[in-house]
């Protein structure tokens, strides 16, 4: 096989892997930056995949499988929304119920409607629009690994800029980072706080669903408990590892991702699995630690653990 | 306050009545429960232990499956600790996971009878029951050496000769399964390369989709699924890129009956429903520890008879023959 096929390869598994972590990534940034730190992705995820797989087989359609994810996603954040900033719960106590929420409330669908606690499998599943094949093979090795790939995984790089725009340039994004760096002052501008929270909640809910739908429509095709294995809380990483930017929350997602593709290639070349399989982790632990380095070289406003003082 | 005690009293009255109805019924029929470590639905290991429990329901025992989720270790012990402390059950089956589990609590326990399968536990009121995994994982090898080095009967293969594992984890029962993979590719052609890659859990399928890609990529012929749940993402990543894949626990033949060319069965099943019955005439050799091999048909290859012609089954079979007499010994990652 030739070198340029090997780092084409190389590549699109880079941009498959790095595709969930990367929405995680922005779903926990964008309630970052509002001052809530969100544990919750991984639940909302889970939910996403099962949805994505239930309304597939149910429907046959591919689109609405990806809507009816991202909805229930949605539903969950609100749900999370409503417990933490309305009823004012702890954002870490709300998150992580709602993750035990999600595995027992799919495990209980998958137990009750499908009798099947081990998953959903459906025989038929309809197909992601997706690059056809040779059709980017003009440009070399970059081309041919965006080939085959999903609309999610095109979806998840324009999410970035689109977080970037929202955040710095329109005067909704000001308002949320206003929220999440002094909450009183923003209160005093004129701006609904609570509102804004609200807000940030829901877009994470959005990307989060994007995300689980990935993992289960993209290749799979079949829903398994527990499917998310902690996807959700490496995104989580990758944004405090980014400080909050989406540039460089993006960044350490794939360094993620790509760390990941890279440990699936050595395990063939016989290195300890045990080591391989650390990388993704020790990649987080060493970007934590450098991250507070940085913060505490410049501090930045919208770090987490509370309001500036 | 009064009214309150007297519903409380109500409450407990019932409650203890139930338990006393619960203990009755216990002592006419005999009954079996398992504690599990994961869910049914795998398609797989739980499964087929299922089908064994539901073959002796239909010989009147009372069953029952506690499934309880694989994150969650704490709910597994309390299940074993809660059908213990009934003392309403004839025999307790436990599996895999609960070694330390049943280390605690069997010995509080002494009149009460446990199965633990898939692993081995010596104390007096303990039945421990294995499965040969590596003899069979050796028919496996053995299969897939007859598929990488033969391109004419297996026409996706790529003459590369080369085949690989993806397994869940690096445990001993799965090092078990590997050896004997290895072996048996060994005795077809000892030129052809064996990958391994572990998941690193036995629930994310993407990863198991992703490692199998990787290696299908990289000129490998055929895939054993050694990964549990997971393992459905193995079969799928060899059924996209349409390559061979062999399943295991169940028979996962039709799941992609283009792909899977066969699958490694422990007769977990059966062994439940025997022992249940030795337990049952009271003639089980509790203290011990039984193994299900080739020798008492307790792990099998179920070929997918479309891919798999008459040729390459004799050659396995020849395989097999070789254990059956003696010639071979399985290598096992359970020195004894």
């Amino acid at each position: 096989m030739s070198a340029s096929m090997q780092a084409s390869q190389f590549l699109a598994s880079v941009l498959e892997q790095t595709t969930p972590l990367l929405l995680a990534a922005l779903a926990a940034m964008i309630t970052t930056r509002a001052n809530i730190l969100n544990v919750a992705v991984e639940g909302m995820m889970l939910v996403a995949a099962f949805t994505a797989i239930a309304v597939g087989e149910a429907s046959g359609s591919a689109s609405l499988a990806l809507i009816s994810a991202i909805g229930a996603s949605a539903m969950m954040s609100l749900i999370f929304g409503f417990v933490s900033i309305v009823m004012k719960a702890d954002f870490i106590v709300a998150g992580l119920g709602l993750n035990i929420l999600a595995a027992g409330g799919t495990l209980f669908v998958l137990e009750q409607v499908y009798q099947d606690p081990g998953g959903l499998r459906p025989e038929v599943f309809p197909d992601l629009w997706r690059v056809p094949s040779g059709a980017l093979s003009w440009f070399p090795i970059v081309g041919p690994a965006f080939e085959r790939q999903s609309v999610i995984v095109f979806l998840a790089l324009i999410a970035v800029p689109v977080c970037s725009f929202v955040l710095y340039r329109m005067p909704i994004g000001y308002a949320l980072r206003a929220v999440g760096e002094d909450e009183p002052a923003a209160i005093a501008a004129g701006v609904h706080a609570a509102r804004m929270k609200l807000l940030a909640v829901l877009a994470s809910g959005l990307l989060a669903g994007l995300a689980g739908a990935q993992l289960s429509m993209d290749r799979l095709h079949f829903f398994l408990p527990d499917m998310t294995s902690g996807r959700g809380f490496i995104g989580l990483a990758a944004t405090l590892f980014g400080g909050g930017l989406p540039w460089a929350t993006a960044g350490a997602a794939f360094l993620f991702g790509a760390f990941g593709a890279l440990g699936d290639r050595l395990q063939t070349f016989q290195a300890p699995p045990q080591f391989v399989l650390m990388a993704p982790y020790i990649a987080a632990v060493l970007g934590l630690i450098l991250s507070r380095v940085r913060a505490a070289a410049r501090s930045r406003p919208a770090r987490i653990g509370g309001r500036a003082t | 306050m009064s009214g309150s005690k007297i519903l409380i009293t109500a409450a407990l009255a019932a409650v203890i009545a139930g338990g006393v109805h619960a203990a009755a019924a216990a002592a006419e029929k005999f009954s079996a429960v398992y504690v599990m470590s994961d869910n049914l639905g795998d398609k797989g290991f739980n499964d087929s232990a299922a089908a064994g429990f539901h073959r002796a329901e239909k010989e009147g025992v009372r069953i029952k499956l506690l499934q309880a989720s694989p994150s969650d270790p704490q709910l597994w012990r309390q299940n074993l600790e809660a059908t213990s402390n009934s003392e309403t059950w004839s025999v307790i089956f436990t599996g895999p996971g609960m070694h330390d589990n049943l280390a605690a609590v069997a010995p509080k326990h002494p009149n009460q009878k446990y199965v633990y399968f898939d692993d081995e536990l010596l104390l007096p009121n303990v039945l421990s029951v294995k499965y040969a995994q590596n003899e069979g994982s050796y028919l496996v090898g053995a299969l897939a050496g007859v598929v990488a080095s033969d391109k004419t009967t297996f026409p996706l293969g790529t003459g590369a000769k080369k085949v690989g594992i993806v397994a869940g984890m690096d445990l001993p029962v799965i090092q078990d399964f590997i050896l004997g993979f290895k072996q048996g590719v060994a005795t077809i052609d000892p030129s052809i390369t064996v990958q391994v890659s572990f998941i690193g859990n036995f629930n994310d399928a993407q990863k198991a989709y992703e490692l199998t890609r990787n290696m299908l990529n990289g000129g490998v012929d055929v895939v054993y699924n050694v990964a549990g749940p997971a393992g459905l993402g193995i079969l799928k990543a060899a059924a996209d890129a349409n390559k061979y894949a062999i399943g295991v626990d169940s028979d996962q033949n039709g799941l992609y009956p283009k792909n899977v060319i066969a699958s490694m069965l422990k007769q977990i099943g059966n062994s439940i429903y025997d022992t249940s019955k030795q337990i049952e005439e009271g003639n089980a050799p509790m203290g011990t520890l039984e193994v299900y091999g080739l020798k008492n048909d307790g792990v099998a290859l179920v070929y997918n008879d479309a891919l798999v012609p008459a040729s390459a089954k004799a050659k396995v079979e020849a395989a097999k023959a070789k254990v059956l007499s003696g010639e071979i010994k399985v290598d096992t990652a359970f020195k004894k």
